[in-house]
């Protein structure tokens, strides 16, 4: 192995780790709405399979791993794990943009009913809510209805957030377990 | 005699900062004594919604109010943060290569295997506790990984 100034391209690496982990969420996410439909609506604000993580946390944290396994494996380099922390990053964001991608072809050509059935869940969740009329009437203004422009706009921002600062974590792991010198 | 070196200090500063205000935020709202009467979620359950199933049931609560993520992901950002801490200290003082310390994770990683899929077979029931402490061994286990690329020791390694 040899460390160069001049790597090789990395957006091989980044597209692959990213479609992977991307294409994991999109069907986890989608699996879970369907799951959170077919549950009876009790009132909680959080629902065992409302989440993406329903079979294994952190699992959105993959993407810095894989990008880092893949780009060092292929080119056999290694590089400091500051640049697999900046593949890590980019990883995390364009699974975010894949998997954005993927729920909204989803929800608009092959189930178009999933967004109208998955608000009538949230809607009748908040009425069977033990709080005031006045704070049902808060929580319903407040939700945005899925596939929204506010809704995907504020599940995108906080996927870029969240799984951005965790993919550059598990990417500089990457990094050191792949791409590192040993000592 | 045995000394330590400081290495890409401003990545080590930016990983502490980043992780603690990632364990900050993963007590969720019942930190800042936030209401969640309106059924309305936190911003904290959003941001690690795309990280942790937040199941109730398997997470903590603080404040009467549940933690943003569940027991074993707590562990996980506490050791992470803690170990990140200790790093220094464990620098100077622990003298194991990488493969070991790459041994030690994988063993965790299999440990958390064995436990969830114990509980879901009905071997067992693990606890709080027992998530807790497992993610907290994971976290620190991935921090010590990095040991030597912050702080490198100048002396014997075994």
């Amino acid at each position: 192995m040899t460390d160069s100034n001049a790597l090789p391209n990395y957006w091989p690496s980044v597209l692959i780790a990213s479609l992977i982990t991307g294409l994991i969420i999109s069907a986890l996410g989608i699996a879970s709405g369907y799951l959170t439909i077919a549950s009876e609506p009790a009132g909680s604000s959080f629902n065992a399979s409302s989440s993406v993580g329903i079979l294994a946390c952190l699992l959105g944290a993959i993407a810095g791993v894989i990008v880092n396994w893949h780009y060092a494996k292929e080119h056999q380099i290694t590089y400091k794990i500051g640049k697999g922390a900046l593949l890590g990053f980019l990883a995390g964001l364009f699974a975010v943009i894949i998997s954005t991608v993927v729920s909204l072809v989803w929800t608009e050509l092959i189930d178009a009913n999933y967004n109208q059935a998955l608000y009538d869940w949230q809607m009748a969740n908040i009425d069977a809510q033990n709080v005031p009329e006045e704070t049902k009437e808060m929580s319903r203004n407040f939700v945005p209805k899925p596939g929204s422009p506010i809704a995907l706009a504020t599940q995108f921002g906080v996927g870029i957030l969240g799984l951005g600062i965790m993919n550059v974590i598990s990417g500089i792991i990457g990094a050191k377990i792949f791409a590192s010198e040993k000592d | 005699m045995n000394s330590v070196s400081v290495q890409q200090s401003r990545l080590f500063f930016a990983l502490g900062i980043t992780s603690l205000v990632l364990w900050i935020l993963s007590f969720g709202p019942g930190l800042f004594q936030l209401s969640s009467e309106s059924g309305i979620r936190s911003i904290q359950h959003h941001l690690f919604s795309w990280l942790c199933h937040q199941d109730p049931e398997r997470t903590i609560h603080f404040h009467d109010h549940p933690m943003a993520v569940c027991a074993r992901c707590f562990g996980i950002y506490t050791g992470f943060f803690v170990g990140l801490l200790m790093l220094p200290v464990a620098s100077f003082w622990l003298k194991y290569r990488f493969k070991h310390r790459l041994a030690l994770l994988i063993i965790v990683i299999c440990l958390h295997f064995v436990d969830v899929t114990g509980n879901y077979l009905g071997w067992w029931t693990n606890t709080f506790a027992s998530r807790w402490i497992l993610g907290f061994v994971f976290g620190t286990a991935c921090i010590a990984l990095l040991q030597n690329e912050f702080f490198k020791k100048h002396g014997d390694i075994l």
